[in-house]
């Protein structure tokens, strides 16, 4: 009974029901503003949004990865606090790698089994350091015996990843481009995307330098700055909320070394089965995905622990523009980590802010027609943590 | 860069860890001791990062007997089902490192700063180290040295794992087997004639004898050996451990084979060696001297204070040291002999040491170690 033990008790009384009622993001790319402005702009968008005032909001779960590595500032939480004068609110930081967010809104709902109002705040400044030292950064995310010490950056075990892929079921690099080659085509539809601007052709991905053998530089999301803010409540305030089916997180082991195959991620497919039966559905009926693309590799590990298609087939999704803004179900519409930008701490926030939009019908030039159920994807590192989130229309 | 693997013997988790007991089971773990492990697959790295400056590198996915999988780094490239042969059972280490495709043996002749720094990463790739020097007192040091910096980043466990392929001697007959012997003693023609006599006596054939020197002529020193085919330079740099290059020094007589091989474990250790023909001071120190000296020579000059020339270099060039401050650590009468030296080998003008510095020398003014040189230094 996974949807019973992992969620509060206020859950299981029938009828309670849980909100997203306010989103906020910034521009995602290479931004002049500093982390404290990033937040206070997510937000400030956030509660707008949602028509809400600041002293609505009882706790803040706000997610952030590496500003203790890269920027020397830890105590985050105390930092929102700084950001509100006169609040003295709860407010905790969670950091699970690239999914801290996901797992931030995953405790913010929980919460609300004391709290009516709550936000979510994911932030990330990661331009202005070295991309040696970024890097570094990054792989503290591994283990630092089994990993770091090996060489093993991010785009070394998606690469490694990407090989054992390809070589049982067949998936090919040209495969790999066709991910790349969607999520710019939706971010160009995307004004808050980082690369809105950039128009990517096949022949650009091609001659792109190799990252990791098999993976290029356009199989890799960016480094980026940017902040994403979520407003969860206990009530339905108004036609655009949008309501929270089910709520998943899971965990694995930090590297690829301690599992047996490195082709799937246990603990995504674990979240993924406790989320279809919070939310008392099966894979299919899901109209839209935000994914964590961090690699193109991982978009198709995705598509296929979430169920959406057995092992292994994902390529023949791909290769069909199933995942398409028109196709039968549009993955990564706002552009996905590879082009909407990938600011680790706020991804997770910033997936659902795409979702909520496309649910609400105000995605604009990138909306889906039929989008009444929209399913978020977060990792963690190689899989180490993964959160998933279901979300529906009313 | 030593993967340990535990398992229960109860319900067959595994750790990576070292732990000592089954969480679930309480029981006692076991250490996995499976042979060989194949390559299932490989990437070729093309992006520095902080710990990892040389690319490409290689990871490989292994997978043991046991179907545990580990990823490990290597600077050659590798074919998927290929299999590498584990060591002590302990853990599975790519024999492939060596020149021979096969875990190397490298003798190291000295105690110094140096030779402590080359056992120290021959070790950390998992290849075996002997090391000579004259009395028991000055090897119980230098493994001291060592088994502290190999403490950095690791466990006691893991710490213990690299360290078992270190032995110390003062005997030169325990090098009879080596693969490599790295001379690295004093800059003394008459103890480096010693040393290769005697290791031209008791080394196979096959052993390659190469010299740390960075101030002696490897033909000339190639003399000293009786078989200078399978003699060249080999040529570290301070502090060992951290930094890439190795200067690769052919003799008039060395062979291609003798080079190629040099290259191979220079790679095997982490290196990144260049290959040049002998000639004084090599590379670096060649192109360091000069600069250095033409520092002196503006200071000469009255073009800038000392201190400016030492801010421009450190802000202009991003140098963390300035030249005349470098000078000061590495010695004035060093810099002052170094200098003599490669005058007296070139027979250039431009090598002259420049006259300040004889100065400071002969007044007794070193630098650092004596307190005062270019610059005065507080007690």
């Amino acid at each position: 009974m996974p949807g019973i033990c992992h969620y509060p008790n206020y859950q299981q009384k029938k009828g309670a029901l849980m909100y997203i009622t306010g989103i906020g993001k910034t521009k995602f790319g290479i931004l002049r503003q500093g982390l404290p402005e990033l937040c206070y702009e997510a937000m400030q968008k956030a509660l707008k949004d949602a028509n809400a005032s600041i002293e609505d909001i009882e706790a803040i779960f706000v997610s952030n990865f590496l500003a203790g590595s890269a920027q020397s500032q830890l105590h985050i939480n105390s930092l929102i606090a700084s950001l509100l004068p006169g609040i003295d609110i709860p407010i905790i930081r969670i950091e699970t790698a690239c999914a801290s967010s996901g797992a931030a809104l995953h405790q913010a709902i929980i919460s609300l089994s004391k709290y009516k109002n709550v936000m979510v705040l994911g932030a990330e400044k990661m331009s202005g350091v070295g991309m040696k030292e970024m890097t570094s950064c990054i792989a503290e995310a591994g283990d630092r015996m089994l990993d770091q010490k090996e060489g093993v950056i991010f785009p070394a075990s998606y690469a490694l990843i990407a090989q054992q892929h390809m070589l049982r079921y067949g998936t090919t690099v040209d495969d790999l481009a066709l991910i790349s080659l969607k999520a710019h085509k939706n971010a160009n539809l995307n004004e808050l995307a980082h690369f809105a601007y950039k128009t990517v052709t096949r022949d650009m991905i091609n001659n792109s330098p190799i990252v990791s053998t098999p993976l290029r530089l356009f199989d890799c999301s960016p480094i980026s700055d940017g902040a994403a803010a979520l407003i969860i409540s206990r009530e339905k305030k108004d036609g655009r909320s949008i309501k929270i089916l089910a709520s998943a997180l899971r965990t694995g082991t930090i590297s690829l070394a301690q599992r047996k195959d490195i082709t799937s991620f246990p603990a995504a497919k674990a979240a993924a089965e406790e989320a279809y039966a919070q939310a008392g559905m099966t894979p299919d009926k899901i109209d839209i995905a935000e994914v964590h693309d961090c690699f193109t590799i991982a978009e198709l590990v995705a598509i296929e622990d979430l169920g959406f298609c057995a092992l292994g087939e994902s390529k023949g999704w791909i290769r069909q523009g199933k995942t398409s803004l028109t196709g039968q179900l549009p993955i990564n519409t706002g552009g996905g980590l590879k082009a909407n930008g990938h600011p680790i701490g706020a991804t997770g926030a910033s997936q659902v802010c795409e979702i909520v939009t496309q649910l609400r019908r105000e995605a604009g030039a990138r909306q889906v027609k039929k989008a009444d159920i929209g399913l978020t994807h977060n990792v963690g590192g190689v899989g180490g943590t993964v959160a998933v989130h279901i979300f529906r229309r009313e | 860069m030593f993967t340990m693997i535990k398992t229960c013997g109860s319900c067959k988790r595994v750790y990576y860890y070292d732990v000592a007991e089954c969480i679930f089971c309480d029981k006692e773990l076991k250490g996995s001791s499976s042979g060989s492990s194949i390559v299932k697959g490989f990437t070729e790295v093309n992006v520095p990062s902080l710990e990892h400056e040389t690319v490409p590198y290689n990871v490989m996915l292994l997978q043991d007997n046991d179907g545990n999988l580990s990823l490990r780094k290597s600077s050659e490239s590798h074919i998927i089902g290929e299999r590498m042969t584990g060591k002590e059972g302990k853990n599975e280490r790519p024999e492939k490192a060596g020149a021979a495709g096969r875990i190397i043996t490298a003798g190291i002749i000295g105690t110094g700063v140096m030779s402590e720094g080359i056992a120290q990463i021959f070790l950390e790739r998992g290849m075996k180290v002997i090391l000579v020097s004259r009395t028991e007192e000055r090897l119980k040091a230098a493994r001291e040295e060592i088994e502290d910096a190999l403490l950095k980043g690791r466990t006691i466990e893991q710490q213990k794992i690299v360290i078992a392929g270190l032995s110390t001697t003062t005997r030169y007959e325990d090098l009879a087997a080596a693969d490599i012997v790295i001379e690295s003693i004093i800059e003394d023609l008459a103890a480096k004639r010693e040393c290769f006599a005697k290791l031209s006596e008791i080394c196979s054939p096959k052993t390659l004898i190469v010299t740390n020197t960075s101030s002696l002529s490897i033909t000339e020193l190639s003399k000293f050996v009786t078989r200078p085919e399978r003699f060249a330079g080999m040529h570290f740099f301070n502090p060992v451990p951290k930094m890439a290059l190795v200067e690769v020094v052919k003799g008039l007589k060395t062979a291609e084979d003798a080079i190629k091989e040099i290259v191979s474990i220079s790679k095997a250790i982490g290196k990144t060696p260049v290959v040049l023909n002998d000639t004084p001071a090599f590379i670096v120190n060649r192109v360091m001297a000069a600069y250095l000296n033409e520092a002196v020579l503006l200071l000469e000059k009255g073009v800038a204070s000392k201190e400016d020339i030492d801010a421009s270099v450190r802000m202009g060039l991003n140098h963390p040291l300035g030249p005349l401050s470098l000078i000061d650590l590495i010695g004035v009468d060093v810099f002052v002999e170094i200098m003599n030296n490669l005058h007296r080998q070139t027979g250039e003008e431009k090598y002259r040491p420049a006259a300040l510095a004889q100065e400071l020398a002969k007044k007794g003014k070193l630098g650092r170690k004596s307190g005062e040189g270019f610059f005065v230094y507080a007690k």
